[in-house]
């Protein structure tokens, strides 16, 4: 699974920490999710897609594997 | 999951307690200590019955490493169920992966003792998988 967490932080210039703060989570968190090592929950992906005002296929994005 | 009950500044009565239950085991094992250191500068060959030292009754040498367990356990346990600052879905996971570290670390450590040193007791493995799972959580909240 890919994710365009970076991108959208940087549409709404945001930092890691800002966001990790408003969703309710570590700034280590939002690093791994961002480098993909860590896929979240569908609650936390679904308060990222609220945060952003986008839908949540705009921020996670399946491989054609997955 | 693993539930966390016990608020995030817990960890530092933990800690406390901690430090209580090596302050208390090196009290209970001094004698041994200066045995050994004894036998060490003499270059003498260790013979506990040759070399006896009491700077401490045995009852007592017994009262205090029981002492020292009984507050490293809650320590350990103590520090185990802490929250961190924030606690979220990514820590779970830590915790989950930390669990299985320190599984096989005490079974490496328990084959290894059995092997080349004396087989580590019963409460040892416990203590030692208890601190065998918050050095593995800390390395991995670290380096991962």
């Amino acid at each position: 699974m890919q994710n365009t967490l970076k991108i959208q932080r940087a549409i709404k210039n945001v930092t890691q920490a800002e966001l990790a703060d408003a969703i309710g989570v570590s700034r280590q968190s939002i690093n791994t999710i961002e480098k993909g090592k860590f896929v979240p929950s569908t609650m936390l992906a679904l308060k990222f897609a609220r945060f952003f005002e986008v839908p949540v296929e705009k921020i996670f994005i399946l491989d054609e594997d997955d | 999951m693993i539930k966390t009950f016990l608020p995030n500044y817990t960890k530092k009565i933990a800690f406390a307690l901690y430090l209580v239950a090596v302050v208390f085991s090196c009290i209970a094992n001094v004698d041994s200590f200066l045995s050994g250191y004894h036998a060490a500068s003499t270059k003498a060959e260790y013979n506990p019955e040759n070399i006896t030292y009491d700077s401490i009754p045995n009852n007592l040498e017994k009262r205090y490493t029981w002492i020292s367990l009984a507050f490293s356990f809650t320590g350990l346990l103590m520090y185990i169920f802490s929250k961190e600052k924030v606690e979220d879905e990514y820590m779970q996971l830590l915790r989950i992966k930390a669990l299985t570290w320190s599984i096989v670390l005490t079974w490496l450590a328990v084959i290894f003792t059995m092997i080349f040193i004396t087989p580590l007791e019963g409460l040892y493995v416990l203590q030692f998988q208890l601190v065998a799972f918050l050095g593995s959580f800390a390395c991995l909240k670290r380096f991962e």
